[in-house]
């Protein structure tokens, strides 16, 4: 039976979802002027960690990578603790567990986007599922391991998934100040690891278009940080146990490797929402519901929602606009010199 | 039929455009190599190398968004991935967490950046992503 669909066209208009991560990768780059000017920026935003994987090498970065943060702060732990980023992530993964991973990472977008190319799709399966365990494997020895190693017996940093796997830092570092003239003086230094690392990012943004968020299922160690906290975040989609029948729609419906809704595995994206039958399930903030099914709410409570909808995208639209005009034109960092 | 053979040639069309890139970047790099090994001053990669090696590949890269866009815009699509599969259903639900145990590490995560701002583990931070890190990015 020719199970490809052409009738009952999904809709072109983006969903909040996808207008969330847009917005988050715009203000996770919001120096747009470095991408004009080949430059990274140098301002004392970069004191800050942004929650999604985003390489501070990036021309548009505007706030320091977790991931490379992290590993620096183990490469250099001999001399000082790495609180400042312990708590960072610690407070991440409280309050948003990968709920990041789904609404907010830069990558992850990437990764969506390339899955939309129409081609034939890997189903996730039990391969997938154990797949789904290397990222912490990662985690252990690309995160941890090797730069704690490399500080304390060699006093050297080597943040090592950065050198030896990153494809973000690939991406969105090397291609992005080599496509710019100003920096042609780097291709002097360009070699092996420039090449493996290429390679390695072509691989998975071509496993990326084929089988759904590759790189997020199965590599991600920022991701496998998150999903610790998942259980418990603040924010995430939550199943109301009194509603629910057992059926497993939600999780066979699922792109992720998830065996429960919510569990390590969960970006809480809330596809789970409209999959459930019994309507059990909603994205909440606390006690806060952020989003449920339409029937599970009264007719006040969605016109509340979208009146409170409507107040929340002016102020983010606001919070846009001044941190394009801080990171382009206002802060001191970014004036030209003299 | 059709919408089979365009899901068929956009796949085989992706394949072609990685190993495209793929084959170029090897090729940059063995010739380059060749070329440093006999003067060690010269480059492994020239950003006349990079475009020779990308002018094959950009019409592949053209086609390849030209008929995703057509493919977005007609609807087609697996629908066998977006499939539900037959086996999986819930497990149950994981016990629920103390109560006392989300705002004691949220208590615990304010804590640590505070720690860290007063013994310089922030200013490390700043200082790495305010340089950029040739080797972290792959520039060697």
């Amino acid at each position: 039976m020719d199970k490809i669909k052409t009738a009952g066209r999904p809709s072109l208009r983006p969903s909040t979802r996808r207008l969330i991560q847009l917005y988050s990768a715009l203000l996770h780059n919001a120096h747009l002027k470095g991408f004009l000017e080949g430059e990274i920026y140098r301002g004392g935003a970069k004191y800050a960690c942004v929650p999604g994987l985003n390489c501070y090498s990036c021309p548009g970065a505007v706030g320091a990578c977790p991931l490379g943060a992290l590993q620096n702060a183990l490469a250099a732990s001999g001399h000082r603790a790495g609180w400042y980023v312990l708590g960072i992530l610690l407070l991440f993964g409280v309050t948003l567990g990968r709920t990041i991973c789904g609404w907010l990472c830069p990558f992850g977008l990437l990764q969506e986007l390339l899955h939309k190319i129409p081609t034939y799709k890997l189903k996730k399966s039990r391969v997938t599922r154990a797949l789904s365990w290397l990222k912490y494997a990662v985690l252990a020895l690309f995160v941890a391991a090797i730069p704690l190693w490399s500080g304390l017996s060699r006093g050297l940093p080597l943040p090592a998934f950065c050198q030896y796997l990153c494809p973000a830092g690939s991406f969105e570092g090397a291609v992005a100040l080599l496509s710019h003239p100003q920096n042609s003086f780097l291709f002097g230094m360009l070699g092996p690891l420039f090449t493996r690392k290429f390679l390695i990012l072509l691989g998975i943004g071509l496993a990326c278009v084929f089988c759904y968020r590759s790189f997020c299922r199965f590599l991600c160690p920022l991701g496998a940080i998150y999903g610790l906290f998942n259980r418990f975040c603040l924010l995430g989609v939550r199943v109301d146990e009194a509603r629910c029948s057992g059926c497993g729609a939600c999780v066979r419906g699922c792109g992720m490797d998830v065996r429960q809704v919510g569990d390590q595995e969960c970006i809480h994206c809330a596809k789970c929402l409209t999959l459930c039958p019994e309507k059990a399930i909603s994205l909440r903030a606390g006690k806060a519901v952020l989003k449920a099914p339409a029937a599970a709410l009264s007719t006040e409570a969605q016109a509340r929602r979208r009146k409170t909808g409507r107040i929340a995208w002016a102020l983010a639209l606001a919070v846009l606009c001044f941190a394009l005009l801080w990171f382009n034109v206002l802060d001191p960092a970014v004036l030209p010199a003299g | 039929m059709k919408k089979k053979l365009f899901l068929i040639l956009q796949s085989v069309l992706c394949l072609a455009l990685a190993l495209g890139l793929a084959a170029g970047t090897l090729g940059i790099y063995r010739e380059g190599s060749a070329r440093q090994a006999a003067d060690p001053l010269s480059r492994i990669y020239t950003p006349e190398a990079v475009a020779a090696a990308l002018r094959p590949v950009l019409p592949l890269l053209l086609i390849v968004l030209l008929l995703s866009a057509l493919g977005l815009v007609l609807g087609i699509r697996d629908e066998n991935a977006e499939t539900p599969g037959k086996r999986g259903a819930c497990p149950g639900h994981p016990r629920a967490v103390p109560r006392w145990l989300r705002p004691a590490l949220l208590v615990l995560a304010l804590a640590l950046i505070a720690a860290g701002v007063f013994n310089g583990s922030a200013r490390d931070v700043f200082g790495k992503a305010v340089k950029i890190c040739t080797e972290c990015v792959g520039l060697g």
